[in-house]
């Protein structure tokens, strides 16, 4: 960071002889920051923040000054490869890739379903790629077994809005970081993961004192360290401290009863279900002092306003919707919604894993529409001019689900689009074994961990080399315009997307094909026509608008262009029977409810208070295994490191996983710093060095989840725990157990 | 065969599983028993308006919905309990292969009522709606 106005960050080869800079948006993680890209003779070389985006100022994360490196790196793949007779990837040419690829889905098609039919894409590509498999996965193939890693990333922010709010979009934006009197960080450490933002938010604080910071975190991360107060909970308790919170503030009377009765609903079914949550029982469950818990009811009972973000520290644990609907209802309790300065932000992990909830590539149906809604169905089928039969009703199906699914024969092929779920899912060797089973697709511009199961693997055009839009944490739709040519023999993923569509012959009701579009731009202006009417409405944008404003946040309609900063500043919300996303889930099974359930609700434009059980994790310390194994991410890598780890610099920052310890526990087990362990859990063990430092807490571990080759490195996904939240079908990453010895 | 017949061997089925004791009285296994009683509830409730002869037809789907989206979701919670039971060595791999035949059972059965189902929702409701769609495959 520069630390000064209008200088941008920046990371230039050959800075003087730039030919020209071209408008872009930061391919990694979920804040959004604008950047403009350098070329010279035609190939990037350099990268600068853009001083005039509101969102970062100029300023860019020390990974995004890299990312553009992984572009040349030497073993990128630069033509298709499909496995032989002897088992092994060798070249092949477009035509026999695709060839086989399409007689493989219409095998599947033919035998198994739709159903039969998988696509798991990522939250890195781009807006129209993401539209397009909406598109294809659902009206073309008909499956409804489209998910992603943004089941990794983002499901529990998508599901705890439903909960709440009837549909997706997160109602603070980061505007409101500038204005909040407190901002609590729920699990979210965006000194390492978002350091923009955190920027944002110190430079504020150091200047005026404001806001006043709220961590809540097992670990004293360097979030931690800056907060006014660290809540460094017992793992897995997140739901029981807001519990507890919550409660005292109710009793407190900090509550906007006016607002509650005016714009929400089941209040009081909330309120019975924390009821047993003293301050007594919250600190004996989560460790956190009485006088600390006392501390953080009077001030968020008390603050103005308040920003409240969650990530995986909420997403990734036990009770993951649970909690993150909790910080809805403190929210609404207190009417801190729709005003400068207030709102829950449930953050996203990734740069457009927002953008594929939006337009459907994963989860719903395009524009926030309801799978279980047949009027929105026919909605759908009109606009994609297809027979409403064809489109799947119903929630669709997360990875975890998927597996069992491979396990069972039931899938058969399995279309896997950026990402590496070989070393970023849990138990990966469970999900080694069944991707084994099935046919595989793997679109990455690298051979990965994953690469080792495809049967194919497709070559796409990276960030830099192709056009489309992102859309970030905060509603905000970014555009990328194309810098250079990809390099010859790759294809962006939205031409392979329409490929697929037309070779497989996929037609609309008139005969005509499928997908009519054929450029990023006109897929945008068709999403357009989608999005209309509906809470994600972009049809006021266009990609012009969309560079000079330097992004635009949803909903912007043609009547109001320049988008909306807040949702909800009207109070209204989306819950209206007709016209919201989904009708819930109940919050202990996960069971979708039935519309006849939630018209008894009668909502109709009102918040829904949800009760919020506690019910901790499902494997707890035992004498084998007396450790707590948490798994999160380091300042220099990005997911599983394809990108990161072609950055020298960024490799040698971090080049190896390691175990976080506590001193303590360091020292019973006579481990010294640096020291290689053996950690198991009961379902893996993995050897790596210690550090040993008092961040953590004793009886924790904490291992970095980048790392995994198949070549020795050290996987923490070898040892996590593969089950998932009942609401949003996330994975619990972030609790284990485990057990550390020694090796002498 | 009819509705009634799959419904009830369900029901008896989810009877003999909720009244096994808790195993390992951990959130998996309480998610999947509360899915269980939900389910069992409405079958149930779905057998007592068959017997009716004017019965809503909205509320018997109603209930006959919430019974194969119970059966859904308490399979991945038992699933889920199930691994971490086997991973643990929590649990006797027979006791949760008697377990496991039960769950299966009721989703064979409720997989042969979809006719049926069929049947009372045409005129009413797009059966899709009531019967999810890893049923219907």
């Amino acid at each position: 960071m520069t630390g000064k106005e209008n200088i941008p960050d920046a990371n230039v080869e050959a800075n003087e002889n730039v030919d020209h800079w071209v408008h872009s948006t930061c391919n990694l993680c979920s804040i959004g920051c604008g950047c403009e890209i350098g070329v010279k003779d035609d190939k990037i070389v350099g990268i600068k923040g853009e001083v005039s985006h509101s969102i970062n100022m100029g300023k860019l994360d020390p990974k995004a000054k890299d990312q553009w490196y992984a572009n040349y790196s030497k073993d990128r793949l630069l033509t298709p490869m499909v496995r032989n007779e002897n088992g092994e990837l060798e070249k092949a040419t477009w035509e026999e890739a695709m060839d086989l690829m399409v007689e493989q889905a219409k095998k599947t098609l033919k035998n198994k379903g739709p159903d039969g039919f998988s696509i798991y894409s990522t939250g890195q590509g781009f807006l129209e790629d993401f539209y397009t498999i909406a598109k294809v996965g659902r009206a073309g193939i008909g499956t409804h077994l489209l998910d992603a890693n943004t089941r990794l990333c983002t499901a529990t922010t998508e599901w705890c809005l439903l909960q709440s709010f009837g549909s997706d979009g997160v109602p603070a934006s980061f505007e409101d970081f500038d204005h909040a009197e407190t901002v609590m960080l729920f699990g979210h450490n965006p000194a390492e993961t978002g350091t923009v933002l955190f920027d944002r938010i110190m430079e504020r604080k150091n200047r005026t004192g404001k806001p006043y910071l709220i961590v809540v975190d097992p670990r004293e991360t360097a979030s931690a360290k800056e907060a006014d107060l660290h809540l460094s909970l017992k793992p897995g308790t997140n739901a029981a401290l807001l519990n507890g919170i919550i409660r005292q503030i109710i009793s407190d009377g900090n509550i906007d009863r006016d607002y509650i009765s005016r714009n929400t609903i089941e209040f009081n079914s909330m309120r019975n279900s924390i009821e047993e949550w003293t301050l007594a029982k919250t600190s004996a469950m989560t460790g956190i002092p009485e006088e600390q818990l006392t501390l953080a009811a009077k001030v968020l009972g008390e603050t103005p306003s308040l920003v409240s973000t969650t990530l995986q520290g909420a997403f990734q644990s036990s009770d993951a919707t649970t909690a993150c609907v909790a910080i809805n209802n403190l929210h609404l309790m207190r009417g801190l919604i729709g005003k400068p300065g207030c709102g829950p932000f449930h953050m996203a992990g990734q740069p457009s894993s927002s953008g594929n909830r939006t337009v459907g590539g994963v989860g719903t149906y395009p524009g926030n529409r309801n799978p279980a809604n047949p009027d929105h169905l026919n909605e759908m089928a009109e606009l994609w001019n297809i027979d409403a039969e064809k489109l799947e009703i119903g929630p669709e199906k997360g990875i975890m689900k998927q597996i069992e699914m491979i396990e069972n024969d039931k899938i058969s092929f399995f279309w896997n689009i950026h990402t590496n779920p070989l070393v970023s899912l849990p138990n990966r060797q469970r999900a080694k074994k069944a991707l084994e089973k099935a046919f595989v697709v793997v679109q990455d511009p690298f051979l990965t961990e994953t690469t080792e199961v495809a049967d194919i693997v497709l070559p796409p055009a990276m960030w830099g080399e192709k056009e489309g839009t992102m859309e970030n944490a905060d509603r905000t739709i970014n555009l990328l315009r194309k810098a250079v040519e990809p390099p010859e023999g790759v294809k962006s993923d939205f031409e392979i997307l329409v490929e697929f569509s037309n070779r497989m012959g996929f037609k609309d009701k008139d005969g005509n094909p499928l997908i009519q579009y054929t450029t990023p731009e006109e897929a945008f202006e068709e999403w357009k026509k989608v999005s209309k009417g509906r809470p994600s409405d972009m049809s006021g944008m266009t990609y012009e608008l969309l560079e000079k404003e330097k992004g635009i946040r949803w909903p912007a309609t043609e009547d109001k262009p320049e988008g909306t900063t807040r949702l909800y500043e009207d109070q209204t919300f989306p819950t209206n029977i007709d016209y919201c996303q989904s009708f819930g889930k109940d919050p202990i099974t996960g069971r979708p409810k039935t519309k006849a359930e939630f018209q008894q609700k009668n909502a109709d434009g009102r918040a829904i208070f949800q009760p919020t059980y506690y019910f901790g994790s499902p494997e707890m310390p035992q004498d084998e295994y007396p450790f707590w194994l948490n798994t999160g991410r380091l300042l220099w890598h990005w997911h599983t490191r394809t990108k990161t780890a072609r950055s020298k610099k960024l490799e040698e920052k971090a080049p190896r996983a390691y175990v976080e310890m506590n001193e303590d526990d360091a020292y019973s087990l006579r481990i010294n710093q640096d020291d290689l362990v053996r950690v198991t859990s009961p379902r893996g063990e993995i050897q790596l060095p210690v550090h040993v430092d008092n961040r953590i807490n004793q009886g924790e571990v904490f291992i970095p989840f980048h790392y995994g080759n198949w070549d020795g490195e050290q996987s923490a996904n070898e040892m996590t725990m593969d089950v998932v939240d009942p609401v949003s079908h996330q994975p619990i990453l972030k609790q284990a157990v485990c057990k550390v010895e020694k090796i002498s | 065969m009819s509705l009634r017949v799959h419904f009830q061997y369900v029901g008896k089925l989810a009877e003999e599983l909720l009244e096994e004791a808790d195993l390992t009285n951990t959130p998996l296994e309480y998610r999947y028993r509360t899915a269980l009683r939900e389910k069992e509830t409405h079958v149930r409730k779905t057998l007592d308006l068959l017997k009716q002869k004017n019965h809503d037809p909205d509320n018997l789907l109603n209930a006959i919905s919430i019974v194969y989206k119970s059966d859904e979701v308490e399979k991945l919670h038992f699933n889920g309990w199930k691994r971490l039971c086997q991973q643990n060595k929590t649990i006797k791999e027979e006791v949760l292969s008697k377990l496991e035949t039960k769950f299966s059972r009721m989703k064979t059965e409720l997989e042969e009522a979809v006719p049926y189902v069929k049947s009372i929702a045409k005129g009413h409701k797009d059966s899709r709606i009531i019967v999810p769609a890893l049923y219907r495959d």
